[in-house]
């Protein structure tokens, strides 16, 4: 593990996974350790498990995945996700087919926004209900090599 | 970001639970306007035992005095605990259920939601019945606009219970 990501996993924090929205990667009961100086020195990439404030709820602290990015076009049709028009390979994901006459949806994210979802689709409260986040709303970064039970 | 908002999130972090959430409050899509309708309901019923209330005067003896402190407790708490359930249940129709979409065929939705909650919060505030009817006549709205939303249309019957009112009801087009 290089230096620097020693030194910061010094300051990550492990927290149990409450729900089932990020099934099957994260299941129920599953420690994370999330290292909130992720983002420090770079941007939330596409596909990064976070830890964000819910935004129904902000002393709340959600896990979600991102989805899209500042200045994408995501669309959703039930879990179908498509960014800037192209469908989102998500090899992590649980979907199923949309319901028949679901309408697609489209969100444009402007300067610091961000798409989250859960990779249990069905199942999971996200930006298709609450909208973008902004980055000060995501709080760290779950660290590589500590995702499962 | 600012050194100030990297220290705030330092700060978030430390004083996090420890527990992350990683679900929704229902399995999604399942929306019902019926438990707000029910939570109003019963603000209602608690309002109408406190007026029916023994009232108690300088001559009632301890033990009355006693007891009508003690109902009366119970009825305010459960009168409360009611109305915030009804707030509980409007928020996730409106932050969950509602889209903007929605606000083309419904434009005053918003303002519908907002009167709902300050009114159930006055319902928390005070032993009022004609705000309690209020309430409910509020929810009742928002119960009609949701099953039309869905579609459906609706009908209003008697809630048969011993608040009387009326409770709204979808009806399959």
């Amino acid at each position: 593990m290089p230096l620097l990501e020693r030194a910061r996993s010094l300051f990550s924090r492990t927290f149990q996974v409450r729900g089932v929205s990020m099934e099957p990667a994260f299941m129920e009961g599953a420690s994370v350790r999330i290292d909130p100086f992720a983002y420090a020195s770079r941007l939330p990439q596409r596909r990064d498990v976070v830890s964000l404030r819910a935004p129904s709820s902000p002393d709340r602290f959600e896990l979600k995945r991102i989805i899209g990015l500042p200045g994408d076009s995501v669309s959703w049709r039930g879990s179908d996700v498509w960014v800037n028009g192209e469908p989102l390979d998500e090899p992590c994901a649980r979907t199923a087919p949309p319901v028949p006459g679901e309408s697609t949806h489209t969100l444009n994210l402007g300067p610091g926004e961000y798409f989250v979802a859960g990779d249990n689709r069905l199942y999971s409260q996200d930006s298709r209900a609450y909208g973008a986040v902004r980055d000060m709303e995501i709080t760290g970064k779950v660290l590589a090599g500590h995702t499962h039970v | 970001m600012t050194l100030a908002q990297h220290a705030q999130r330092l700060i978030d972090f430390i004083r996090a639970p420890k527990e992350i959430h990683a679900h929704c409050d229902i399995p999604c899509g399942i929306y019902d306007p019926h438990a707000a309708q029910i939570a109003a309901l019963s603000v209602i019923r608690m309002n109408q035992l406190i007026q029916e209330m023994p009232k108690i005067s300088a001559e009632s003896s301890a033990k009355d005095r006693e007891a009508y402190v003690h109902q009366l407790s119970r009825y305010t708490r459960t009168k409360e605990e009611h109305a915030e359930i009804c707030k509980h249940e409007l928020r996730v129709l409106w932050g969950d259920y509602f889209k903007p979409d929605h606000l083309k065929q419904y434009p005053d939705l918003h303002t519908i939601f907002w009167d709902a909650m300050k009114l159930a919060s006055k319902n928390r505030q005070e032993a009022n019945l004609d705000a309690a009817n209020q309430l409910l006549a509020k929810v009742q709205q928002i119960a009609e606009i949701f099953w039309k939303s869905k579609g459906a249309d609706v009908r209003k019957q008697p809630s048969l219970q011993n608040a009387k009112g009326e409770l709204v009801y979808p009806v399959p087009k």
